[in-house]
């Protein structure tokens, strides 16, 4: 039965859907949203209605990098941001570097030497050693969803090494920050302020824990980085971490010749 | 040719399928109004921001559970919003806004800051029904902090909601 309008619990509702109550009234409508389905139907019916006052508000454009943190968090492709003042500068560069040059063939050549060498000279060797699980991540610039822009590694020693693929301009009063997070740590945390076209290393011990679908991030922040200890700026490569597993060719007659595949996860 | 209103029910819908187009098309739609209130209630851009997103991830999480039975598709997604910085008040208290008092103070509502530019809304109360409903809107106040502030009762404060409240209703009718 539906509450009637005007009733105590129609009321104590409204309230509670505009935070006025204290704690034991709060715990009362609690016990009421969960044992009374119309409870549930009263508490939107007074959202509804406090909608008028939202919308009397002149609307504030979020920053662009807040729907990219969105989509990293949800594992969302990332919407590439227009910003006149950065992007035609490092997209350009991309551009001109990648399909619009002989360095997207380099690239190109490179990936698949990459490619080779998982499929067909790494399980060779494993014959003799079968090696640990190889950590990579590929991270790229969004919207550039072909265009390796960095490769990640993860060495024996938990290093983390850091080697670009593609060359950016950054404007002379903004850095280029790395950033980490997962699902269980979804805010972001700094690796560091990095040269953009160079490669480079973090050590085990600031790398920390790392696991499987880790996200990747360099962002563009003002010189010296972030001045709040988290992304401000658009995200200018993005990547997540995954695990290759390499298992040993079987040489032998009699051997089982269907496992030598290298397993992305 | 108009332009047909938006979809929110179908838009949630789409999201519990996995429609991240649609998903950016309800952000884009809606992102910045939140902002508003969250920039109201909270004061401070950086936090707003941070529940902006938290909201738009836990909407795309939790898009299946929207039951349009249940009310508006919009209200939910204001319930979620409105629930996180209530909470966020209630944890880390609400910061001052200097800027804001003073206009509190030209437009004489009583150093209620967040109230500052909104003494037309609610045109329809008068305001001894309207200046509570706002200070609990706008600026996340409990009963008892509003009692406290406008040195009146807490059942006297109620009652004046209560009345505004069912002006509100009926007006919403």
């Amino acid at each position: 039965m539906s509450i009637e309008r005007g009733s105590e619990h129609d009321f104590l509702i409204a309230e509670y859907t505009l935070g006025l109550l204290g704690a034991r009234e709060t715990a009362r409508v609690h016990t009421l949203l969960a044992d009374d389905s119309q409870a549930v139907v009263t508490a939107l019916k007074w959202e509804n209605i406090f909608l008028e006052l939202t919308d009397q508000l002149e609307p504030v454009d979020p920053a662009p990098h807040v729907l990219q943190r969105i989509q990293a968090m949800l594992g969302h492709e990332i919407t590439l941001i227009k910003r006149p003042s950065v992007w035609p500068k490092v997209l350009k560069k991309i551009w001109s570097l990648t399909l619009g040059g002989i360095w997207f063939w380099r690239l190109a050549s490179v990936v698949l030497a990459i490619v080779a060498v998982t499929y067909a000279l790494k399980p060779n060797l494993a014959v003799i050693n079968a090696p640990p699980p190889t950590w990579v991540a590929i991270l790229q610039a969004p919207g550039q969803t072909s265009t390796p822009g960095w490769v990640f590694t993860i060495d024996e020693h938990h290093d983390l090494t850091m080697e670009p693929k593609v060359h950016i301009d950054v404007p002379a009063n903004a850095s280029v920050q790395l950033w980490t997070h997962d699902k269980q740590t979804p805010q972001p945390r700094s690796l560091g302020v990095f040269k953009p076209n160079q490669a480079a290393r973090v050590p085990a011990a600031s790398l920390g824990t790392v696991v499987p679908g880790q996200i990747f991030e360099m962002t563009l922040e003002q010189a010296g980085g972030s001045p709040t200890g988290k992304p401000t700026g658009p995200i200018l490569f993005i990547g997540r971490m995954v695990v290759l597993h390499v298992k040993p060719w079987k040489t032998g007659p009699g051997d089982d010749a269907s496992d030598k595949q290298a397993n992305g996860q | 040719m108009a332009v047909p209103p938006f979809d929110y029910e179908a838009t949630l819908h789409a999201c519990a399928q996995g429609d991240q187009d649609l998903f950016q098309a309800l952000y884009r739609q809606e992102a910045p109004r939140m902002l508003a209130l969250c920039m109201k209630m909270l004061t401070q851009r950086e936090a707003a921001e941070d529940a902006v997103r938290d909201t738009f991830v836990l909407i795309w999480k939790n898009a299946g559970n929207y039951d349009r039975a249940t009310g508006t598709a919009r209200a939910w997604v204001y319930s979620i919003l409105r629930y996180r910085v209530l909470n966020q008040i209630r944890r880390t208290g609400r910061p001052t806004n200097a800027v804001d008092d003073t206009l509190a103070a030209q437009h004489h509502t009583d150093g209620v800051s967040c109230l500052a530019v909104h003494v037309q809304n609610l045109a329809h109360l008068d305001d001894s029904q309207r200046l509570p409903l706002l200070m609990a809107f706008y600026c996340g106040q409990t009963l008892e902090q509003i009692a406290e502030r406008l040195v009146m009762p807490v059942d006297e404060i109620r009652a004046r909601l209560r009345t505004g409240l069912d002006a509100m209703q009926g007006q919403a009718a």
